[in-house]
């Protein structure tokens, strides 16, 4: 996986957190963390961007298998209110991973 | 003994003469026009291709500048116009070096439809130099462009991919000229194309990196839209403003939707395919069954590259 396909999977990642955010319902403080969150990915993508890496690296193949099935995971439970917590957990989650592969850059 | 000697030399002209028809025939079945309108296509996509990166590509300065604006507008905090005008995350000789990498692999695809006809020419062969040395001279360029970490972009890898395809397009260009056996260049056509493909997809990755920050940026606008409306209707809602809002989230929605459209990387992407379905043409035994290949990929190639001309344009006027 290359680091342009890492930076797709965030990207879509912000686009899923976009609609969560334009859709009325959400708590304040959950919109605020929600949003928080998105920042830190929109950094992280702008970062992984203009990088370089090896991609044969073990470490990093493994991130990117996490970083995956994190998004995948995240599919499931993005849009549902009642499940808000588990949402910003998981996107938590994905960020720690970018931000790991970041660290191999 | 002689007459067993002349039967083997009649046997070999009859096969001469026989492999001749065969190639003629083929050559029927796949004459000029049929030939030509692939390639005329496919440097018309090229053009459409090549305008736009170069239009979305001078677009991402405002589309940063813009983000910052919005903001610092969302969090109400202090406005300093001159501050934006100093946001600039691609210049204006990335932007060149990266467009003119493009124009230069476009006329190399078109070099290797001459030779694919058989026209080796002196003309085609120092064409083929020149653009060798053109991308030498993009290479350094890109050498003393900023380094990776201060920039959205990766010059120093670029350089090293483009200095690559300029050797690689030099090594066809050095048999083309000292008028190397045919079979012998399209060896080495195919042989060198790695090098030359790889630059392509490090195009169609900064154009798929520049399309999704403008994505992002976009995104993040409409969240801080869809907020600012949320906070009016909980106060008491002047009707103007609530209609001005109505009129700003259409220009947001028209926007999304022209991004979408506007997107070069799939078309670069299927300009690598239609590059590689050339290469592969050139090397094969030129028959209908390769050129119908040859013309799949480049008709993907101009579907991919329609809608790009007029959704760029769209989407700047309306940043």
């Amino acid at each position: 996986m290359s680091l342009i396909e890492v930076a797709t999977v965030i990207g879509n990642v912000l686009t899923q957190i976009d609609i969560t955010l334009q859709t009325p319902g959400l708590a304040d403080p959950d919109w605020q963390t929600l949003y928080a969150l998105r920042k830190h990915l929109d950094d992280e993508q702008r970062d992984l961007i203009r990088e370089s890496i090896e991609e044969e690296n073990d470490e990093y193949q493994a991130l990117t298998t996490q970083l995956n099935n994190a998004s995948a995971q995240l599919k499931t439970v993005i849009g549902d209110f009642s499940k808000v917590a588990t949402t910003i957990s998981i996107i938590s989650q994905i960020a720690s991973y970018a931000d790991q592969i970041l660290k191999l850059v | 003994m002689h007459l067993a000697v002349r039967r083997r030399s009649v046997g070999r002209s009859r096969q001469l003469v026989m492999s001749l028809v065969f190639f003629s025939l083929l050559q029927m079945g796949c004459g000029p026009e049929e030939y030509q309108k692939p390639i005329q296509q496919f440097q018309d996509a090229s053009n459409s291709v090549i305008s736009t990166t170069r239009a979305f590509l001078n677009n991402m300065n405002v589309i940063e500048q813009n983000a910052k604006l919005d903001n610092v507008v969302f969090q109400k905090e202090k406005l300093d116009l001159s501050d934006l005008e100093k946001i600039e995350i691609i210049s204006p000789e990335e932007i060149r070096i990266r467009t003119q990498a493009l124009d230069a692999l476009t006329q190399y695809t078109s070099n290797l439809a001459e030779l694919a006809q058989g026209k080796a020419g002196a003309a085609v062969g120092d064409n083929t130099t020149k653009l060798s040395s053109s991308l030498k001279g993009l290479a350094e360029d890109a050498k003393k462009l900023p380094a990776a970490k201060g920039t959205f972009f990766d010059n120093a890898k670029f350089s090293g991919i483009v200095s690559g395809a300029a050797s690689a397009i030099g090594a066809v260009a050095q048999l083309i000229v000292e008028h190397k056996a045919r079979r012998e260049i399209e060896t080495s056509i195919e042989a060198n194309d790695a090098a030359v493909t790889l630059l392509i997809q490090q195009i169609s990755d900064d154009a798929a990196g520049a399309y999704l920050r403008q994505k992002s940026q976009l995104g993040a606008y409409g969240d801080q839209l869809s907020k600012d409306y949320q906070v009016a209707l909980n106060g008491s809602p002047d009707p103007i403003l609530l209609l001005s809002f109505a009129k700003t989230l259409k220009s947001y929605r028209t926007q999304s939707a022209q991004l979408t459209q506007a997107n070069p990387g799939p078309a670069i992407e299927k300009m690598k395919k239609a590059h590689e379905s050339l290469v592969a043409y050139v090397k094969s035994s030129k028959n209908p069954k390769t050129l119908a290949e040859l013309v799949t990929a480049v008709q993907e190639f101009v579907t991919a590259a329609k809608p790009l001309g007029q959704a760029v344009q769209s989407l700047i006027s309306a940043s």
